[in-house]
């Protein structure tokens, strides 16, 4: 089985929580959308700095990197009023990143957010509230080319572990 | 009223009830003195989980319109958590300087987190910091002045609460077999070249040879 088809259940149920639903639908909360975004910033500084440097995950492909652009949203969103702290499920999710040390098993995490971010990011760019700086690529076919690249099947078990964190965050929301 | 004293005053209240329920460590009486013409609190709190955490209120309102607090949680030797360090100083119209970091001891994951968060709430630092402080504080470090809008101490109060909390609920939680004696002394030594520190309690009258030596035992305890 491939690494598309060896995580397509979780794909699957990740994209039937009520949240992501709502974004489809175009009526997803504009707070709960920045909060999320605050967790996403937390998320993708982990693994564009912090495994992406350790174990040069990007190299060839700097573009692929996705938290400026989710800040930029995040403060375009945010309500200066509001203290965002770090929900727990993304604080389980940062400490599970902190324990990887291998570059494929950091790899799968990106396979599963940055992939994500290539291919339904378009979609979900004409859904979400603000500019949807995080889902601007420049060159998205030469990105999914050099991230295609760098995956392989034996990432599938990483790439589910991947999904269960993000379906637990997501599952934040209603 | 003051603003700068109103908010800052209840952010002290909070921080020490996060520490309700620990061990409170007697401060040694040669440091207890009452002739000042300021309040000198100092709180030591013991654990398990760190080896020293301790919050000092410098409450000099009246007296030279000044109030500081400084506050360090020190990690077990064995773990490598990042010290946990929090100073303002205030004026009565505003805050002219808050500093708050974790300062990197070992390869642990709070020091991500905290870099990260401060991205994300995109503080950008004002303050110029001195080399003595270069040489311990992490890249991304909180170091601002001249906070007088309430939007602005709120949202100091909000990231500093926060930060505790993640703290004091990891701690202790990631020992391993390093020994981080070295890293610590290293930072309680350079926290100690910070020439402002004795020169505003000896301005305040207290004894030098008696605060240098508080320096040594109770703000930055090195082990020997």
């Amino acid at each position: 089985m491939n690494l598309k088809e060896a995580t397509a259940e979780k794909h699957r149920e990740a994209e039937s929580l009520p949240f992501i639903k709502s974004i489809f639908e175009s009526r997803v909360d504009k707070d709960q959308y920045a909060d999320y975004l605050f967790q996403l910033g937390l998320i993708y500084y982990f693994i564009e700095e912090g495994l992406g440097e350790k174990f040069k995950l990007f190299e060839s492909m700097e573009d692929l990197k996705r938290h400026k652009g989710i800040i930029e949203d995040f403060n375009e969103l945010s309500d200066k009023n509001i203290n965002y702290i770090a929900r727990e499920s993304t604080l389980d999710y940062f400490k599970y990143l902190s324990t990887i040390n291998d570059a494929k098993q950091a790899m799968a995490h990106v396979y599963v957010r940055h992939m994500g971010d290539l291919f339904g990011g378009q979609q979900l760019a004409k859904c979400v509230p603000g500019s949807a700086k995080m889902y601007k690529f420049e060159n998205i076919r030469e990105l999914m080319t050099t991230l295609r690249a760098k995956l392989s099947d034996d990432m599938a078990d990483e790439a589910n572990i991947a999904f269960d964190y993000n379906i637990k965050m997501l599952k934040e929301y209603k | 009223m003051s603003l700068a004293w109103d908010k800052a005053l209840p952010l002290a209240d909070k921080l020490l009830k996060k520490f309700n329920g620990y061990v409170i460590e007697e401060l040694d009486p040669k440091y207890k003195f009452d002739n000042l013409q300021f309040k000198w609190h100092n709180y030591i709190f013991k654990s398990l989980n760190f080896r020293h955490a301790h919050i000092q209120i410098i409450d000099a309102r009246e007296f030279k319109k000044i109030w500081v607090l400084h506050m360090t949680i020190f990690p077990k030797i064995n773990d490598p958590s990042p010290i946990f360090g929090f100073d303002i100083v205030s004026g009565p119209n505003k805050i002219t300087g808050a500093f708050h970091d974790f300062s990197k001891m070992g390869d642990c994951w709070l020091d991500t987190f905290f870099q990260a968060k401060k991205l994300n709430l995109g503080w950008e630092n004002s303050r110029k910091l001195p080399d003595w402080a270069l040489e311990i504080f992490s890249p991304g470090m909180v170091a601002v002045g001249n906070l007088n809008s309430e939007e602005e101490l709120d949202r100091l109060d909000g990231i500093v609460i926060d930060n505790l909390n993640e703290y004091l609920y990891n701690v202790g939680k990631n020992d391993g077999i390093i020994d981080y004696t070295e890293k610590q002394n290293r930072y309680c030594h350079f926290q100690k070249q910070n020439p402002h520190t004795p020169a505003m309690m000896v301005n305040f009258g207290v004894n030098r040879e008696v605060f240098m030596q508080y320096m040594d035992e109770v703000l930055f305890p090195e082990i020997k």
